[in-house]
C-alpha cells in the first residue's frame, strides 16, 4: 500500500511499534536473568552477550526506522 | 525450574501485545487491526496446534508448577499458550508497520514482505534459544539443531510471517487478488469486498496459505530429521 505520509497520530502509532520491538530483547534478557543461560554458552554472561549481539541488527533497523520517521 | 520464568514470559508478552496492538490501532484504525489480531491469532492456531499434534515440540514443561489445575501457563488455545500467540504477534505486526509504513512504504509488496519474515527470523534468533534454555516450550523431533532451535524453525518463522505479511496487505489493505484464490472466492463472492466478504476472504487465504505453510514445513523438517538420523548412525 502506498503511503504518502503519515499522520501525528500514525507517527505516534509506529513509534510505539519500535519501542515494543526493542522491548523484546528486555523482557527474554530477564527471561534469561532470572531463569537458566543458553546451554551452547554455558553462562549467563555468554548467553547475554549472545542475545544483545543476535539482536543488533534488529536495534539498528529500529534506530533507522525511528529516524526515518522523525524526517517524515 | 522456578514459577516465575513462565510467568515473567507470558505477562511480559501480554504487555507487548497489547504495546504493539495499541500501536496498531493508532496506524491503522480499529477494523483493520481487528482483521490483524483476529487473523493472525488464527493463523498461529492452526500452524502451532498442528506442530503439537505431529510432535514437533511441547509447551507442558510448567504443567503443575502452580498447583494440578496449572497447564504450565494461564491462558490456552488448545495446546498452545496464548502468548505464544501474542508473542508472534507482537514480531509481525511491529516489523509489517516497520517496513510498510517506514522503511519501505509503497515498495513491492513481496520486498515488504521478505525483509519482515527475514527480520522476523532474527528476532526468534534471540527468543527461541532463550525460550529453550528456559523451558518455555521443548522442541522433540529429531532434526539439525543450531543452538538448541531445530533449522526448519528458521525457515518455518521466515515462510509464516512472509505469507501472512502478504495476505493481510492484499485482502485487507488493498483489495487484491492472490493468484488462483482470488478466481476461487470470486466464484461466491463475485468481485465484491465489503466487510464480511472481506473476513470470508481473509479466512479463507489464512487457510489455505496456513496449509501451503504446513506441507512445505513437514518436508523441510521430515528431510531434516532423515539427515540428522543418517549423521548419527554413520
Amino acid at each position: 500500500m502506498a503511503r504518502e505520509s503519515l499522520s501525528e497520530e500514525q507517527k505516534k502509532g509506529v513509534r510505539v511499534g519500535i519501542y515494543v520491538n526493542l522491548l523484546v530483547l528486555l523482557v527474554f534478557l530477564v527471561v534469561l536473568a532470572t531463569g537458566h543461560p543458553i546451554a551452547f554458552f554455558q553462562t549467563t554472561a555468554a548467553s547475554v552477550a549472545y542475545s544483545v549481539v543476535v539482536y543488533l541488527p534488529v536495534m539498528i533497523l529500529c534506530v533507522i526506522a525511528y529516524k526515518r520517521l522523525r524526517q517524515r | 525450574m522456578n514459577f516465575y520464568t513462565p510467568l515473567i514470559a507470558e505477562f511480559g508478552t501480554v504487555l507487548l501485545a497489547i504495546g504493539v496492538a495499541y500501536a496498531g490501532l493508532r496506524v491503522y484504525g480499529r477494523e483493520k487491526i481487528v482483521f490483524f489480531l483476529a487473523g493472525s491469532i488464527l493463523w498461529t492456531s492452526i500452524i502451532e496446534n498442528l506442530g503439537v499434534q505431529q510432535g514437533s515440540y511441547t509447551y507442558y514443561a510448567y504443567e503443575g508448577l502452580l498447583g494440578s489445575w496449572y497447564r504450565g501457563y494461564f491462558l490456552w488455545v488448545g495446546n498452545v499458550p496464548l502468548w505464544v500467540e501474542l508473542g508472534w504477534i507482537v514480531v509481525a505486526l511491529s516489523l509489517f508497520m516497520i517496513f510498510h509504513e517506514v522503511l519501505l512504504p509503497g515498495r513491492n509488496a513481496f520486498l515488504q514482505a521478505f525483509c519482515a519474515g527475514l527480520f522476523a527470523v532474527n528476532m526468534d534468533a534471540l527468543i527461541d534459544p532463550v525460550a529453550v534454555a528456559n523451558n518455555l516450550w521443548q522442541w522433540l523431533n529429531p532434526s539439525i539443531y543450531i543452538i538448541g532451535v531445530p533449522i526448519y524453525n528458521w525457515v518455518g518463522w521466515f515462510l509464516l510471517v512472509f505469507f501472512y505479511d502478504l495476505t493481510f496487505n492484499y485482502t485487507v489493505l488493498s483489495n487484491r487478488s492472490i493468484f488462483i484464490l482470488g478466481k476461487i472466492e470470486n466464484l461466491l463472492l463475485k468481485n465484491r469486498w465489503s466487510r464480511w466478504e472481506r473476513v470470508a476472504r481473509f479466512t479463507f487465504r489464512i487457510v489455505v496459505t496456513n496449509f501451503v505453510v504446513a506441507v512445505i514445513l513437514t518436508i523441510i523438517s521430515s528431510g531434516l530429521a532423515a539427515a540428522a538420523l543418517a549423521l548419527v548412525t554413520g
